[in-house]
């Protein structure tokens, strides 16, 4: 994760420091488990802040936070790479004092301050800073913005930081890992964080009661693989029959919206028994795409509409990269879609769905820009073509660039009656 | 003559209906005199444009083929406006589509211009066999709203010069009583260059 020059960087900064020296041997960037997760600031709606976390080969978390901002001129960058063993309850504490402390600075342009108050922090450059702090965790950040930033949106954000960092270190986070785990992860704040997650949770969940559209990602009851239980569960509705997915028009047809409703209903009031026998296959289609069509944010992060429309030949390698890059949750969901509709595609003999029919239905609902420009709307549809091109092109080439990964690897189980009665339980 | 003046009558004329009813192929009949079985969605919107004379008049018809997929609708809402004539179409073979031509026409009646003239076509009668929704619910449906009703194909070209024709007829008689030519005042803006730009890969894409 960490490029090469930015570590030795890192090194020429702590070369006389012997604790971190003996930390960055433990800390290779060659995670052994790798995640990320989207939260975005819900008021300002701003590009996602990307948080990964990982386990280093020395079982060390590590955890790297993205923000993403935008001015009036130009996606400017801005990118925190945290990096810390948050080992215990202390430590996560001063951490998110510390993130704290450095975003008040910053709010108010006194970036020259930081290296006094703030005892633990080594090094400051301007313009672009590098910012690195360190003690039981290194926090290093890249600052590529300049004058009109917006620090204050940032500083929110970093406030849901430790419950978002709790979160992560428990959501994704294999039990046979942890069992592997040094026994240090397993101190008391293994439970107390447990159990801060397990209430998180609980909010979360509380929320999606009484709403199927308009969520993020993480609002969604998930299954274990990450990914929305209601579409998980529509997914392997498609997938019990092959006649299903043979359907003339599939993801395309409109249904009946008294009929999206009824569905709606049994969703919401979770009789999950009566979609056991829901054969109407076009409102389930339809539904998935709404979803996604609906999601408060895009499966694919909104950064990438641009950046697909700058990328003039695809390769299979790109591809992989561009969405290794996709937050965990988007990124289940993202390869989960992009298999089914290979699946879709396989029978488009019979339901003329091939793939290029299927990423133009698709393009947008899995990739769409955070606003679309009225007044340059030719344009629009050129970067939409482009999308639908790439979508296109990952459904045709699904097998090469998911070669490890099959639809049963997202879903839960292929049957759907024990899903319903596993659910009921 | 000014160059841009090589006829009487501008229509803009926009396609709208459930997905995969036949919008982009009836527009391609009767533009090009095709049928293309490619069964390829529209992605927000293609527009083509037809010349031919009406009773001694040019008329210049920019026909505006929209995206029935739901998710184009924050997109293709905005092209109501500007449209003199709506064709509104279902497929006698699905009677779903033809019973969402009701929220079609409340899109109309929230988007377009008061007196925009419109007209109901039932496409793909060539499917006999398979239809789902008579002649006589579609005459009923179109009599209710006291607009046009004409059944299609694109595929064999039944009826589908009819029902350009009729509702440009239709426009024309109602502009000739007011001004004679008549520009696109709002919508997009498109200049003569993206026009013939965008033309020549249109229709699917």
């Amino acid at each position: 994760m960490i490029i090469d020059n930015e570590k030795k960087q890192i090194r020429q900064l702590f070369a006389n420091d012997q604790k971190y020296v003996q930390n960055e041997k433990k800390i290779q960037n060659d995670f052994i488990v790798q995640m990320q997760v989207a939260k975005y600031d819900q008021q300002t709606k701003d590009d996602p802040l990307l948080i990964q976390a990982g386990l280093t080969q020395s079982k060390q978390s590590v955890f790297i936070i993205q923000g993403k901002l935008q001015n009036d001129n130009n996606i400017r960058s801005i990118t925190y790479y945290m990096i810390s063993q948050l080992q215990n309850k202390k430590n996560q504490q001063s951490f998110h004092n510390i993130i704290q402390r450095i975003f008040h600075y910053l709010s108010q342009y006194r970036v020259e301050n930081l290296l006094e108050p703030i005892e633990i922090l080594l090094c400051l450059q301007r313009i672009t800073l590098i910012i690195i702090i360190h003690g039981n965790f290194l926090i290093k950040s890249w600052f590529l913005f300049q004058n009109s930033i917006q620090i204050q949106i940032l500083k929110q954000k970093t406030i849901q930081l430790e419950k978002v960092a709790q979160l992560l270190n428990y959501q994704y986070f294999n039990k046979s890992q942890f069992e592997k785990l040094p026994s240090y992860c397993k101190d008391s704040s293994y439970y107390q964080l447990q159990q801060a997650f397990t209430g998180n949770q609980q909010k979360l969940v509380q929320v999606d009661q009484n709403q199927l559209y308009n969520l993020e990602l993480g609002q969604y009851e998930l299954t274990s693989k990450g990914i929305p239980f209601i579409l998980d569960l529509c997914i392997t509705k498609l997938l019990q029959k092959p006649q299903n997915i043979q359907l003339e028009g599939i993801f395309r047809l409109c249904s009946a919206q008294t009929h999206d409703k009824e569905f709606e209903n049994y969703l919401l009031q979770k009789q999950y028994e009566e979609l056991l026998d829901y054969e109407n296959i076009i409102v389930i289609a339809n539904f998935i795409k709404r979803v996604l069509d609906k999601l408060r944010y895009s499966v694919v992060p909104y950064q990438y509409y641009d950046q697909l429309n700058t990328i003039h030949h695809y390769s299979i390698e790109e591809g992989q990269k561009l969405i290794q890059q996709f937050p965990i949750l988007n990124r289940n969901l993202f390869t989960l879609i992009i298999l089914i509709l290979e699946q879709v595609a396989s029978h488009s003999d019979v339901n003329k769905m091939n793939a290029s029919n299927l990423a133009i239905v698709f393009g947008i609902t899995l990739c769409r820009p955070k606003e679309y420009q009225q007044e340059n709307i030719q344009q629009q549809y050129q970067k939409i073509k482009i999308v639908n091109q790439f979508i296109q092109f990952l459904i045709e080439n699904a097998s090469q660039i998911f070669p490890n990964q099959r639809i049963n690897d997202f879903i839960l189980e292929t049957d759907i009656e024990q899903k319903v009665k596993q659910y009921k339980e | 003559m000014s160059m841009q003046q090589e006829y009487d009558y501008l229509f803009k004329i926009l396609l709208i209906g459930n997905s995969a009813v036949g919008k982009s192929s009836l527009l391609l009949r009767f533009a090009d005199n095709v049928f293309n079985e490619s069964f390829l969605p529209t992605i927000g919107v293609d527009f083509k444009i037809r010349t031919f004379d009406l009773n001694g008049k040019t008329v210049k018809l920019q026909i505006w083929d929209t995206a029935g997929q739901e998710r184009f609708k924050t997109i293709t809402n905005s092209y109501y406006k500007g449209a003199h004539g709506i064709i509104l179409v279902y497929d006698v073979t699905d009677k779903q589509s033809f019973k969402d031509v009701e929220n079609w026409l409340a899109e109309v009646e929230k988007y377009a211009n008061e007196n925009v003239v419109r007209v109901l076509v039932g496409n793909k009668v060539d499917l006999e066999s398979k239809r789902e929704v008579t002649f006589e619910e579609g005459k009923e449906l179109a009599d209710s709203l006291n607009i046009r009703f004409i059944e299609t194909s694109a595929k064999n070209s039944s009826n589908v010069e009819k029902a350009f024709i009729t509702l440009a007829n239709e426009i024309k008689a109602k502009v000739a009583k007011g001004s004679e030519a008549v520009p696109i005042k709002t919508g997009p803006r498109i200049t003569p260059d993206q026009q013939q730009n965008t033309v020549k890969d249109t229709g699917c894409c």
